[in-house]
């Protein structure tokens, strides 16, 4: 459903049609901005970057093709790398240091992860197993869409799906205890 | 083991997208049991995690700054496609061309006036060496050593009213072009050299015409050595003639 409107918006912005194009940006919004909000610093950087996704995207609507999301994700991935690029790096935390923001009952919370625990728990993942879980489990994208923007087959992208949660099992054990 | 409960995990995370209970689904592998459970339940919690908040400011501003880019491109390109993108990469070639020419112009033209030990001067040289190398036929190229004489003549007028000295290397150099300019004259057809004869001839007098202003201001010591240039100089005009 959502992808048809997106559809629609999308072939009729291609068109220079301005409101299309507000409405299309309206709808993905939310879902650019979480792309960035879990990976950078602050919210600031990643309201910066998104808007940096929307420019970009009137600059070359004209000549997109195949699937609009998996082309909109590779987009901020690009834009992401000349983020970490600016920046250096970050970090890759170690499970001592991230784990005390680890709840320990996160599964029954009544409330569910806030966004700063999935920062947190992210955080430990390296940025190709961040990406797959993040754009598989939160924005709800296909394998074959990730495996588009990642230029990686399916099998790699269930690969890197799969050792993502194991790291993220293993550290919840220790965690949690036996 | 592993290779084979990432299968499982697989197969289990399509059956509850399609809607199956997920303790359903786990109880099917009850080898993988305490494993499935551990994972998608970290599946889950990451599924109904809240989403982070929205700024609308932020949002605001951001679409403005889309709805400003799409405003300008619209401007700039009437048809929004990539084909009239091209006009402009010529317009700025052709600007940037016009900038360099006009450089190189003026460079040239400063550097025209420029007598030995300025700053331009070499570049004055270089000018005039491509212009010789670029003069394809025997008459062109006599021609083009004659203008080179002519230069240094006025160059040798103009150090001479500004020291007082005669510099006997553009002299010389005068002297050389000369000799230059027979050879190539003499190489070039009947019809050519009837052509440019009159223009060189012209110009040989007014280069003797110059040495001889000088003569009467020139030391007693140079004195000498000028009245035996201009009497080879006068040897060239009579060969021309």
């Amino acid at each position: 459903m959502r992808e048809e409107i997106i559809k629609e918006y999308l072939e009729k912005a291609k068109k220079k049609d301005k409101k299309a194009l507000a409405k299309l940006a309206k709808e993905i919004y939310p879902s650019v901005f979480r792309f960035f909000y879990y990976r950078t610093s602050t919210r600031e950087d990643a309201e910066d970057l998104t808007s940096e996704v929307f420019v970009r995207i009137v600059r070359s609507l004209y000549g997109q093709k195949g699937n609009f999301l998996s082309w909109l994700f590779t987009i901020a991935r690009n834009i992401l790398v000349d983020y970490y690029r600016k920046k250096g790096r970050l970090k890759e935390i170690s499970l001592e240091k991230v784990e005390p923001f680890i709840p320990d009952t996160w599964e029954r919370r009544p409330t569910g992860l806030s966004p700063e625990d999935i920062k947190e728990m992210t955080a430990i993942l390296t940025e190709e197993q961040k990406t797959v879980v993040l754009l598989k489990f939160v924005e709800g994208l296909s394998n074959d869409d990730i495996s588009q923007i990642m230029h990686k087959s399916v099998e790699a992208v269930k690969g890197l799906q799969f050792r993502a949660l194991t790291t993220l099992r293993k550290f919840y054990k220790k965690r949690l205890g036996p | 083991m592993s290779r084979s409960l990432q299968q499982i995990f697989d197969l289990c995370l399509e059956k509850i997208r399609e809607g199956n209970d997920r303790e359903k689904v786990i109880s099917q592998y009850p080898e993988y049991e305490r494993e499935l459970r551990e994972l998608l339940s970290i599946v889950a919690g990451i599924e109904k995690s809240v989403k982070p908040d929205i700024f609308e400011l932020a949002r605001q501003r951001c679409f403005a700054r889309m709805e400003a880019e799409f405003d300008r491109r619209q401007s700039l390109i009437p048809g929004f496609r990539p084909i009239f993108r091209f006009p402009q990469i010529l317009l700025r070639t052709a600007a940037v061309t016009a900038v360099a020419v006009v450089f190189i112009f003026s460079l040239v033209k400063f550097s025209a006036g420029t007598i030995p030990g300025d700053r331009f001067y070499p570049l004055k040289i270089l000018i005039e060496r491509m212009r010789c190398c670029t003069a394809f036929t025997p008459e062109k190229k006599a021609w083009a050593y004659c203008c080179c004489a002519e230069c240094r003549a006025a160059e040798l007028e103009k150090v001479f009213a500004r020291t007082g000295h005669l510099d006997f290397v553009l002299v010389q150099r005068i002297l050389q072009k000369q000799s230059f300019v027979l050879d190539e004259f003499n190489r070039a057809e009947k019809t050519d050299q009837d052509y440019f004869r009159e223009r060189i001839v012209a110009s040989f007098m007014s280069q003797i015409k110059t040495m001889e202003g000088v003569l009467p201001q020139v030391a007693e010591k140079d004195k000498q050595a000028l009245v035996d240039s201009l009497f080879l100089s006068r040897k060239h005009l009579s060969a021309l003639k």
